[in-house]
């Protein structure tokens, strides 16, 4: 157990820019972060199975073992794995490449506005995306402000 | 459970026939979907044939789409190295109103590769074909699956169910009468476009920082990105090669500030349309001008070389009262009878103003916007408005009342002097373009919800396909006169 955990650790000190992803995001909205039950931040930990070596949720073991940590280095984890992170890829070249993450995809969405047109904007990260839609905004050129 | 969808051999064999022959070579893109059985491209359910599209269930059509657009990118990019699009149907953030539609971004990026600039981030696919080989061939799965695919893509499953968009599915025709529905042949277009490099990729705007060159950290020291090449702010007068991380964090949100320098876009800029202008005319010395309007949704339709009559102002509104906003007083109707108001923006609706002026007799009216920026597009609705309306900057409304008091003596006693308006366009200025013709990305102010940086700007005309709004009159052409994808991508090494 005490392998795996390491190897999870390891998973979360090499996802920084997942974790710098999320502390943004942390920034933006400190209520929801803040307030977030700590068993909704234990499901989201992915480890690295010491025997397949897939990437996998943590087991209830390691979920234990993570609690046993203190709560900066708990924390730390929890964020750092929300994610999985860009991963390391070196090319016989010399060349260096890094696979990146769901949440630097662009994001296209679409809002019903109150007249019933459709809105469909595009956003560089998943949270853009999602104030948007909660916003009901308007960035299109089809939603005008009328004042 | 993973498929692959590829062209035939007969296509392959044209293309090698082609590369011998010396002529140019297309891309070959391949499909990979990720949907398991009876899902997303396997979803068995019957449909009709529709605008097009020839699939007879519901996956086959969501493939042919898929492979339809595939075709379109591949026709306008050069590679020797096969572009791998892996594709999944997913249940994503859904509400009745609204939904994410999908999502896809380069799913590797590369630096010190050769034939790439050094020290520079860029998207696998490009980062192969300007290498001539597959980078990440023969690389060990990282866990994920498709760890070496060179654009991952996902959409919505359940777009058009209840409680997702209801009644608004994704519309799989491929002539564009999507009717209430989305189309997906042009939310797809945009999409792979980012992942085939229309992105500032490396760059987080929020900070300016870049990642690091071990991939570990967005970093002040991290790589640049190819875009960032030509990208320059002309607030700072740099381009963001030469930026600290805090400079191009503000650059990110410098509105109408950053333009696009790239060779082949300039080339192709010239098919953004003329700028529309509000033309003053007045026979005072330096009141006469041009200034860029806006249109608004309610009221006649306006068009270039539209008189629009004699300038008036009304009086200041009194404290907290917004101008126009209540019906003129007797002095305000002798001012602006036969004669086209000028507003301020601010405390109620541009169609409140608009109708009060009309109903004291004004012909036209002109919103002089009450904050710094563009002149505003005018929302709103009243159908009983008949004068024409449009917009102005803060800035110049202000020029356009000087030119009216500008050009009083030059009348009569009788007859004072006017400023006259009418509608025209400047050649000099394109729509979507800065100063020098140079079109201009999009950066919205931190008020203004939007994708920055990464798209064109909402101001250009006509529409182009990367702005951040899919708008419903795009096709499939991505070069000039229709748009400028091919050319910015092109910049890039495409």
């Amino acid at each position: 157990m005490i392998t795996r955990i390491s190897l999870g650790l390891a998973i979360a000190a090499a996802l920084p820019l997942a974790a710098q992803a999320h502390e943004a995001a942390a920034a933006a909205t400190p209520d929801s972060t803040a307030a977030a039950p700590a068993a909704a931040q234990e499901s989201l930990v992915i480890v690295r199975d010491a025997d397949t070596g897939k990437l996998r949720p943590a087991t209830a073991e390691e979920h234990a073992a993570l609690k046993a940590l203190p709560a900066s280095g708990k924390a730390r984890v929890a964020l750092r794995a929300m994610a999985i992170g860009p991963q390391l890829k070196r090319h016989s070249s010399g060349a260096v490449g890094i696979r990146v993450t769901d949440d630097m995809a662009s994001q296209s969405v679409v809002v019903r506005g109150a007249d019933g047109k459709l809105i469909e904007a595009c956003f560089a990260s998943k949270e853009e995306a999602e104030n948007f839609m909660k916003s009901g905004a308007t960035a299109a050129k089809t939603a005008l402000p009328t004042e | 459970m993973q498929k692959t969808f590829k062209k035939t051999l007969l296509r392959s064999a044209v293309l090698a026939a082609l590369c011998g022959a010396g002529l140019a070579q297309a891309a070959t893109i391949v499909i990979q979907s990720r949907d398991p059985a009876g899902v997303g491209f396997n979803d068995p359910t019957p449909v009709a044939p529709v605008g097009g599209n020839p699939g007879t269930t519901l996956g086959e059509q969501r493939m042919y789409v898929y492979r339809y657009v595939a075709d379109v990118w591949e026709k306008a990019l050069d590679s020797n190295v096969t572009i791998t699009v892996n594709a999944g149907w997913q249940a994503l953030t859904c509400t009745s109103s609204s939904a994410t539609l999908g999502s896809a971004s380069p799913w590797n990026l590369w630096h010190d590769f050769t034939g790439g600039d050094p020290g520079t981030w860029y998207p696998q696919a490009l980062a192969n074909k300007l290498s001539g080989v597959n980078l990440s061939e023969g690389m060990p799965d990282d866990g994920s699956g498709y760890a070496g695919v060179d654009i991952k893509t996902q959409f919505n499953v359940n777009l058009g169910q209840p409680g997702c968009l209801d009644g608004s599915p994704f519309y799989l025709g491929l002539d564009g009468n999507f009717g209430t529905g989305v189309n997906f042949v042009e939310t797809l277009l945009h999409e792979l476009g980012h992942g085939l490099g229309f992105t500032v990729l490396s760059v987080q705007t929020s900070t300016g920082k870049r990642i690091s060159a071990d991939g570990s950290v967005y970093a002040d020291d991290g790589l640049p990105s190819i875009w960032e090449r030509y990208m320059f702010d002309n607030t700072a007068g740099k381009s963001w090669l030469n930026m600290t991380s805090a400079e191009r964090k503000a650059s990110a949100i410098n509105p109408l500030g950053l333009a696009w320098t790239g060779p082949n876009v300039l080339a192709g800029a010239g098919m953004l349309a003329a700028t529309p202008v509000l033309k003053v005319a007045s026979s005072a010395p330096g009141a006469s001008g041009q200034y860029p309007y806006g249109t608004a949704s309610f009221g006649p339709a306006v068009s270039s070389g539209q008189g629009l009559g004699a300038l008036a102002t009304i009086a200041a509104p009194a404290a907290g009262q917004g101008q126009g906003c209540t019906a003129f007083s007797a002095a305000d109707t002798a001012a602006v009878s036969g004669k086209v108001a000028i507003i301020d923006r601010g405390v109620c609706g541009f169609a409140v103003k608009a109708k009060n002026a009309q109903n004291a007799g004004a012909i036209g009216v002109i919103i002089a916007n009450n904050v710094a920026g563009a002149a505003p597009g005018l929302g709103g609705s009243d159908p009983t408005i008949t004068i024409p309306t449009v917009s102005v900057s803060q800035a110049d409304g202000v020029k356009l009342r000087s030119a009216i008091t500008a050009s009083i003596p030059y009348g009569t006693r009788s007859k004072p002097g006017v400023a006259t308006g009418s509608l025209s366009s400047d050649p000099s200025r394109r729509a979507g373009a800065d100063a020098l013709g140079r079109p201009l990305l999009y950066t919205p102010n931190p008020l203004v919800p939007g994708s920055s940086v990464s798209h064109w700007d909402v101001s250009a005309s006509p529409n182009l396909l990367m702005e951040p709004n899919i708008s419903p009159d795009l096709g499939l052409v991505l070069v000039p006169p229709k748009d400028l994808t091919k050319p910015l991508l092109k910049d890039l090494g495409w």
